[in-house]
Formats: structure tokens, C-alpha cells, sequence
């Protein structure tokens, strides 16, 4: 049974501790003396987060998205940590979709799996959690034995006296403790060197059901009753249905009704297939929207590049310090450039879906979806039913892929098969077809950069100004997570501050007068974070122009880079290492090495693309990449690696073919064959080295994405002396660059 | 004429006989009428490769087949790899090499993968690269997909 919010009762966090016997939400209900659940045994309650069997078998509540980036198992072993459990013996549940214990502190206290944080954000709680539940145990041991708690220790799963060498297992404790502990000692946090399982080779516990196919997504949900449906949705924002001519619909075998919102019509049918072949023979008229109906992607970047350009058109101030003045001033050498990036798409590999059952004459709703925001989840449901939160519960599925788009707050994806349900009295599913999730594709901006620099006569940089004109990704379609940040445009301007503390903790470049502006663009199109969020663009101008700083300079990139980073051992010993895995000083024929450097969302890292041009076949090669990243603590060595490794080439996506165009209004891209996400063939070898030093856990998710386009910019710019300014490098675009 | 056609078909072993759609693919016989949902759906276009089957040991689109087009076929699933409750060496070496994040290509990619070695048991990387290249991943970079397919070569250097 799943969770709704009315099952769930807050827990109390922090330092007072909640002993509950009565596990406070519905799916996982077990109780000392209750009917025995799944497992056949007993088990207490210790917190929000820890749950023990009589026989020893721990379970660990998971608070985030499994999406593919692995937080189900990490997580767990944070907690798994300070408890000294042994893991063989862990289970792992998902959280209840709501509350302030399960929420991200970043995210206002809501699960949001995003912008790479889970780590980070979850790492104090969760430690604090584990400790918590291992004090219960020693205490409740201590009252046992008749010993001072101070005479135990725990190992693997149990209670160690060692004067009489007597031995509890947590399990035999979950048996008795019954007492909550009111007067809490501090918690005592394991010394890092005495972890166990946190740094570990540990394998990730979604792995076997996927290799085998038992895994479900919700796409794969079926529960009795099932009916499907075929939805075509507005094709632009607030396009409404003006006329549905669907005769030919109807007459398909299977088809159970032909059903429409304002927003959607949709078809529901005994099979998907018949769905679909009815929808094919529906004629819509959308209303037209006044501006978006005609827009021209190519005619938004012109007036892109036109605000970023106009110097007098004052940006949101950003990150200031110092004063520009002096790249006025005639007498100092100053140096502009400019680049853009177009739109992308998600393009997660689990087209968009969602499954509803309706109940109660409408009052009830069960939901099955993979959501990186299951609030958002829940709440849209309810509003679209117009019944209180209360009364949906929601299955939390895994995801087949997200990278920001299961967090939209309309949660389009999932609402039709929620008001279909009511309407029908049956389960439904909508599944989107891959071309439908690219026409309600939420996409990463487009934006244009003015940059300038001046040069004082040691070569320093004596001052920066970097303009990003863009639309900010949350301003239209995520109206309350932009309110509550302030309505900055937080998401755009990601990676471009030079702050030394800004969550790069002294991983900044040396740029004591600055100034970085954003230039707001309104077009009305549908925007969301996508991985890597502005940092990619913001990170493919800035590092562009550094080497083109360098080059003007006669200063190797890697030195001028080293230069900036004077104040910053992390940040230098991460350029260091990175040079020495690619071998940078070593002349390459036909082929070309770049770098490029971040510090975002705490981690510093770096990366080297080394790459070849095919002239005949028009192609960028991207050889070998190599990264260099600080990520404070890994808590699974080998997943941060995974994550770096994945976030390149979803990175040289970006650089190299993903594009997004848009044409009267609609997007032009439909399928995977003109939306070209990176294959196999075109992948590099990638070696990733990480450098833990002593800090607390930084996010990796979205890095790789964002350092690969720079890289492969300045690579190409040493292999051919020309500059690639506007990703992706299309064909055309690199022989525009070439004959320059 | 009738909508409705009933085909024979051998998967993973077992005989069916399936009454379904005259244009039903193989992908859409398996999902919907035998509930065999380890076989994904990414683009419905064959060019993702999330629903590769083996068909009389060849990978196929199976949202390009027509289920009646493989009557007397034998169809393998990634349901259909394990062996008397044992993972398959490759769905083992996915495990052991993390070859996989999401996991939604993952079926897709292990028989492919599997195709390849059954055709090709020493495969050099870049034969790997090339052959798997019709299977997307969006996660994992393909590194550690690579890396795994290349642990159950004989050719295997670590």
C-alpha cells in the first residue's frame, strides 16, 4: 500500500528523538505483536529513517529519486554508517512523498531531486539519523546488560561488551527496546576513519532487477482494469482546443471514448496500440497564442544576441565586486568575445508516463510515476481532481532517466491519466510517445554571452564582464520554487559567479573586479532545468574565453589557469592532476588536447578533451577525456565515477549534435533520429581521478555536463586555431569556423 | 475481415499462442498481451534499441517487427537470459562493471550485447563501440558498459 500524506505524521527531527512502535505511514505499517509483514517478523520503529527486525534485518528509509544516479543505495549507507550496521542486512524502502524529514533543507523542506544535491544535501541528516538509532540500541542495551552505556560498542549489527564479552544483535534488542529516550546524549558522529561501508566498493542495489527486466517503471504498471490512452497536448504553452474533428477516431476497434480538457484530448482505448491509430486520425485546431504561435527560434537568439550585446541595457547584477570602469577606458587592452547555446531536451530514455486509478466516485486516487518531485506529484493530481492531497497516494516508481524534467510542477505527464480516470471509473495510462515528449519538451534555454577583459601589463586580468542573456528556466512553469528563490534568475546563472566561497568553497578564479550580469529574456517558451542548467552554457563561454585570453596572452592555458587559481591549492591541485592524466605537455599529431575547469555545487573539477577533426566525413572525434574532481567525500567511489563519466558524453551531447529548433510556435525535433543524442561509437574513453580531501560530500550529477563543451572548444581551437562559438558544433557550423 | 489475429509464438522457450491485433508488433505481443515488460519502449522508431529481442538468435527492433512475422521464430527476452534461477554472464559482468544507471536500456543493451558475443566472442573494444552503437544510453557515458562487454572477451586485459 502506498503513502498518502494523511498516514504520515511528522516526525520530530534534530536532536529529539521519536521512538514509534507504529511505523507512521501506511505502505511499510508493521507493529510489535501486529500481523506479521512480508518478512514474518517483528520490527520497531527507531525513526524517521530506521526501522529493525527481530531477526536482525535492518531497513533504511531512502528520501530521494532513484532516476539512474544511484541515491537509493548511497543514502542508506550514510545512515547504514553511523548505525554499524552490516550491510548484508540492510533493506532499502522508499520515503513517504511528503514532510520536512524527508525534504531537502535546500528545497524548503521538499523532496526535490535535482541540481546534483541529494548527496550533499541529505549527508548531515542522515548521519545524524544513523547515530541517533545506534544510541537508542546501546542505551537500550545498557539497561540489559546492566552496564554502563559507556562499557559498549557496537559492530556489524550488534552490541559489544567486551569485559564479558557478551553480544546483543540488533535484532534480539529490537525485541525488548521499547522506551523512548528522551534525554538523548549529543550524537556522537563516527571519526571518518573509522568508516566501514562509506567509500566503499559497494554495489548498488538497483543494479540485478535491472539486468533481468524485473524492474518496474510505471510504465510497466498494470493494475487491474487498465485502460490506455493517447494524448495530444497543447503544442505551446496556453494553447487551448478550439475544434476536435474526431469521426476517424472513433471508428477504430478498441477506441473506448474520445475525451477533452482545454489543455488535451485524449483517447482512451482497450490497447495503446488503437489509441494511437485513433489519435492519428483526430484532427485538433488549437487556438492560437498570441506571440508563440509564430515564434522563430533562429529569430530568438537574434534578439538574444542584440540584448547582450547592447551595453546599455543594464543586467540583473549577479555577482559584482570591485568596479569594471577600466574596461572603458581606451588606454587599457581590452578584449570582448561572444557565444551562444541553443535549446536541448531532457531526452530521458523512459518516454514520459504515468498511470491513475481513480476510486471512490472520484474522491481517491492512486498514482503510479516516476517523480524527482513527488509533492509536485501528489498536488497536481489533486488539483486536477479538485480532492485534498489527503486522498492520493503515490507509488513511487524508478525512473527511467530524468535530468530535471519529473520535477515540472504541472507534472503534465501524469495529469490526464488522473482526470481520465475519474472520467472512465477505470485505471489508466497515458504514455507518451517519444514524439510526444519531444513536442512537450521543457528545454534548457537558449543564451547568448558578451564577455570582456582587460589585461594589465603583467597579463592579469584587471577586469570581467560577462552578460548572459537567457529566459529563466523557472520563471514560467515553476512560478513557486522561482517566488521562494527570491525571482533571481537562479538557475541561469549558475556556474558563472567567481565567489570564492560560492559553493565552490575556495575553488574560484582570482577576479577581484567583476561584474556578471544577467539580461532576462521573456519568450514564452517552455522552459525547465535540464542537467547542468545554465552551468553549461555559462562554463562554455567562460572557459572558452579564457583560453582565448591565454592564446592572446601567449600563456598555455593550463599555466593561465593555474595563474587565476593563486589563491586556491583545491583548485590548482585539481588542474595539476588533470594535466598529468592527459599528459598535457606532449605534442599530439592530428590531434588536439582543451581543458576546462568548474567549481559547482561544492566539487572543483576539471576535465581534458583530446579530439581530431575528420574533414571528409565533417566529424569532431572525441578521443579520450580525462577528469580530475574534488568531491569532498565519495561516499561510492566507483558511482561518482559513473556519474562523471556519464555527465561528459551527456555533456558532448551538447556540444556536438543535441539541438532543440522551433518553428511557428512548434518544436521541429521528433524522434531520436533528429534529436541526436550521443551513441556508442562517438563516446570517448573517459578516466576519471577523484581527489577526497577532508571536506563533507559535494554533488557530481550534472559536472561532466557541464566542463565537456569548453573542452572540446579549446581543443578544437588548438587543433585548427579557430573558435567554435554557438553549441552544439554542427557540420555547418564547424566549416563556418573553419573558413573564418 | 477481422482486427484479430491469433500467431504462434516461442518465447524464451515456452509456446504461445497470442489472439491480438493484426498489426501488432512483437514488442506490443510482449508487453501487453503476455505482460513481459523487461522489453522497454523508447522511440517506437527502431532507433533507440531499448527493445531488442533475439529472434532465432539475431537482435531485432521489436517495435519494427510484426508479431505474425515471427510465427515459428524463436524469440529470447531479456527475461528469458537467465538460467535455472543463474544471471546470464553478461547481465552478471552489467552488475559487476555498473554498465547501467536508469536501467531502462539496460535489457535492450544485454541482448545486443549478447548478440555480439554469440557472433563474436573476442571482440575488440572498438568492434564493441561499433556494434552496440545502435542501443542509446543516456546515463552512463557507455564506459562501463564497454568495459563490461570487454570482461567477457577472451581478450579481456582488465
Amino acid at each position: 500500500m502506498p503513502a498518502t500524506r494523511r498516514q504520515f505524521l511528522k516526525q520530530a527531527g534534530g536532536l529529539t528523538f521519536c521512538l514509534a512502535f507504529v511505523q507512521p505511514f501506511g505502505f511499510s505499517r508493521r507493529a510489535i505483536g501486529a500481523v506479521a509483514d512480508a518478512s514474518n517478523t517483528e520490527t520497531v520503529t527507531l525513526n524517521a529513517y530506521v526501522n529493525i527486525a527481530v531477526d536482525g534485518t535492518v531497513t533504511i528509509i531512502n528520501p530521494a529519486a532513484e532516476m539512474g544516479q544511484g541515491v537509493m543505495t548511497a543514502l542508506p549507507i550514510i545512515v547504514a554508517e553511523e548505525l554499524d550496521v552490516d550491510w548484508n542486512n540492510v533493506r532499502i524502502e522508499s520515503s513517504p512523498p511528503f514532510g520536512e524529514v524527508y525534504g531537502d533543507p535546500a528545497f524548503f523542506d521538499r523532496i526535490f531531486t535535482t541540481s546534483s544535491r541529494s548527496i550533499a544535501n541529505y549527508y548531515p541528516r542522515l548521519r545524524r539519523f544513523g547515530s541517533q538509532a545506534r544510541q537508542v540500541l546501546l542505551q537500550a542495551a545498557a539497561e540489559r546488560l546492566h552496564v554502563p552505556v559507556t562499557e559498549l560498542s557496537t559492530e556489524a549489527g550488534a552490541v559489544l561488551h567486551e569485559k564479558t564479552g557478551r553480544t546483543l544483535g540488533y535484532g534480539e534488542i529490537a525485541a525488548f527496546v521499547k522506551n523512548p529516550v528522551t534525554d538523548m546524549a549529543p550524537v556522537q558522529l563516527k571519526p571518518r576513519n573509522n568508516y566501514r561501508l562509506v567509500g566503499r566498493k559497494i554495489p548498488r542495489r538497483d543494479l540485478p532487477g535491472k539486468t533481468t527486466g524485473a524492474t518496474q517503471y510505471s510504465m510497466d504498471a498494470r493494475p487491474a482494469g487498465l485502460v490506455y490512452a493517447a494524448v495530444s497536448r497543447a503544442p505551446v504553452e496556453g494553447a487551448t482546443v478550439e475544434a476536435i474533428n474526431e469521426r476517424g477516431a472513433r471508428s477504430v476497434k478498441g477506441v473506448i471514448d474520445v475525451l477533452a480538457r482545454p489543455e488535451s484530448v485524449a483517447i482512451a482505448a482497450t490497447s495503446y496500440p488503437a489509441a494511437l491509430k485513433a489519435r492519428d486520425r483526430l484532427d485538433i485546431t488549437w487556438h492560437e497564442v498570441e506571440g508563440m504561435s509564430r515564434f522563430d527560434s533562429d529569430e530568438a537568439m537574434q534578439r538574444h544576441v542584440s540584448a547582450v550585446r547592447d551595453l546599455s541595457r543594464n543586467g540583473f547584477p549577479w555577482d559584482v565586486q570591485g568596479h569594471i570602469s577600466s574596461l572603458a577606458d581606451k588606454s587599457s587592452r581590452v578584449h570582448s568575445a561572444e557565444y551562444r547555446t541553443d535549446y536541448v531536451y531532457h531526452a530521458q530514455m523512459e518516454p514520459l508516463n504515468a498511470v491513475v486509478s481513480v476510486t471512490g466516485g472520484g474522491t481517491k486516487a492512486e498514482v503510479w510515476a516516476g517523480t524527482q518531485a513527488p509533492a509536485n506529484t501528489v498536488d497536481a493530481v489533486a488539483r486536477t481532481l479538485d480532492i485534498s492531497p489527503d486522498d492520493v497516494s503515490l507509488n513511487r516508481s524508478l525512473l527511467g532517466g530524468g535530468f530535471g524534467r519529473r520535477t515540472v510542477p504541472s507534472m503534465d505527464f501524469v495529469v490526464d491519466a488522473a482526470w481520465l480516470s475519474k472520467e472512465l471509473e477505470r485505471p489508466v495510462k497515458v504514455v507518451w510517445t517519444r514524439e510526444d515528449d519531444l513536442r512537450s519538451g521543457h528545454l534548457k534555454p537558449m543564451t547568448a554571452h558578451y564577455l570582456r577583459a582587460g589585461v594589465d601589463a603583467r597579463g592579469n586580468i584587471s577586469a570581467w564582464q560577462h552578460r548572459v542573456a537567457s529566459d529563466e528556466s523557472i520563471k514560467l512553469l515553476d512560478r513557486p520554487s522561482y517566488e521562494a528563490f527570491g525571482k533571481v534568475p537562479v538557475t541561469s546563472m549558475l556556474g558563472s559567479s567567481h565567489r570564492g566561497a560560492d559553493q565552490g568553497a575556495g575553488a574560484a578564479y582570482d577576479l577581484p573586479d567583476r561584474l556578471v550580469e544577467h539580461i532576462g529574456m521573456d519568450t514564452g517558451v517552455r522552459l525547465y532545468p535540464v542537467r547542468g542548467v545554465g552551468a553549461t552554457p555559462n562554463n562554455f563561454a567562460i572557459e572558452s574565453f579564457m583560453d582565448e585570453l591565454a592564446a592572446r596572452l601567449g600563456v598555455d592555458p593550463v599555466a593561465f589557469r593555474l595563474r587565476l587559481l593563486h589563491n586556491s591549492a583545491r583548485g590548482r591541485r585539481i588542474i595539476e592532476t588533470v594535466a598529468g592524466m592527459a599528459d598535457w605537455e606532449r605534442e599530439r599529431t592530428g590531434r588536439a588536447l582543451g581543458v576546462s575547469y568548474t567549481h559547482y555545487v561544492g566539487t572543483a573539477a576539471a576535465a581534458i578533451a583530446e579530439i581530431s577533426h575528420d574533414r571528409k566525413r565533417e566529424k569532431i572525434i572525441i578521443h579520450n577525456v580525462w577528469i580530475a574532481a574534488d568531491v569532498g567525500l565519495a561516499i561510492q567511489p566507483d558511482n561518482v565515477k559513473a556519474q562523471l563519466e556519464g555527465g561528459i558524453v551527456h555533456g558532448l551531447g551538447y556540444c556536438l549534435s543535441e539541438r532543440i529548433t522551433i518553428k511557428n510556435g512548434l518544436i521541429q525535433q521528433r524522434n531520436f533520429h533528429d534529436y541526436a543524442v550521443p551513441r556508442m561509437a562517438d563516446a570517448p574513453h573517459v578516466r576519471v581521478e577523484l581527489l577526497s580531501g577532508d571536506g563533507e560530500p559535494t554533488g557530481v550529477g550534472e559536472t561532466g555536463s557541464i566542463l565537456a563543451p569548453a573542452a572540446v572548444a579549446n581543443a578544437f581551437a588548438a587543433l585548427t586555431g579557430k573558435r567554435l562559438r554557438h553549441i552544439p558544433f554542427t557540420p555547418g557550423r564547424v566549416r563556418e569556423a573553419l573558413n573564418s | 475481415m477481422t482486427d484479430k489475429q491469433t500467431v504462434a509464438l516461442s518465447i524464451n522457450g515456452e509456446s504461445f499462442d497470442v489472439t491480438t491485433d493484426t498489426r501488432s508488433t512483437v514488442l506490443q505481443v510482449l508487453r501487453e498481451d503476455l505482460s513481459l515488460t523487461g522489453t522497454k519502449c523508447g522511440c517506437n522508431n527502431g532507433v533507440c534499441g531499448s527493445c531488442t529481442v533475439l529472434v532465432d538468435g539475431e537482435p531485432m527492433r521489436a517495435c519494427l517487427m510484426l508479431a505474425v512475422a515471427a510465427t515459428d521464430r524463436e524469440i529470447t527476452t531479456i527475461e528469458g537470459l537467465e538460467q535455472d534461477g543463474a544471471l546470464h554472464p553478461v547481465q552478471q559482468a552489467f552488475i559487476e562493471h555498473q554498465g547501467l544507471q536508469c536501467g531502462f536500456c539496460t535489457p535492450g543493451m544485454i541482448i545486443s550485447a549478447k548478440a555480439l558475443l554469440d557472433r563474436n566472442p573476442n571482440p575488440s573494444p572498438d568492434e564493441i563501440r561499433s556494434e552496440l552503437s545502435g542501443n542509446l544510453c543516456r546515463c552512463t557515458g557507455y564506459v562501463k558498459i564497454a568495459e563490461a562487454v570487454l570482461s567477457l572477451t577472451g581478450g579481456a586485459a582488465g
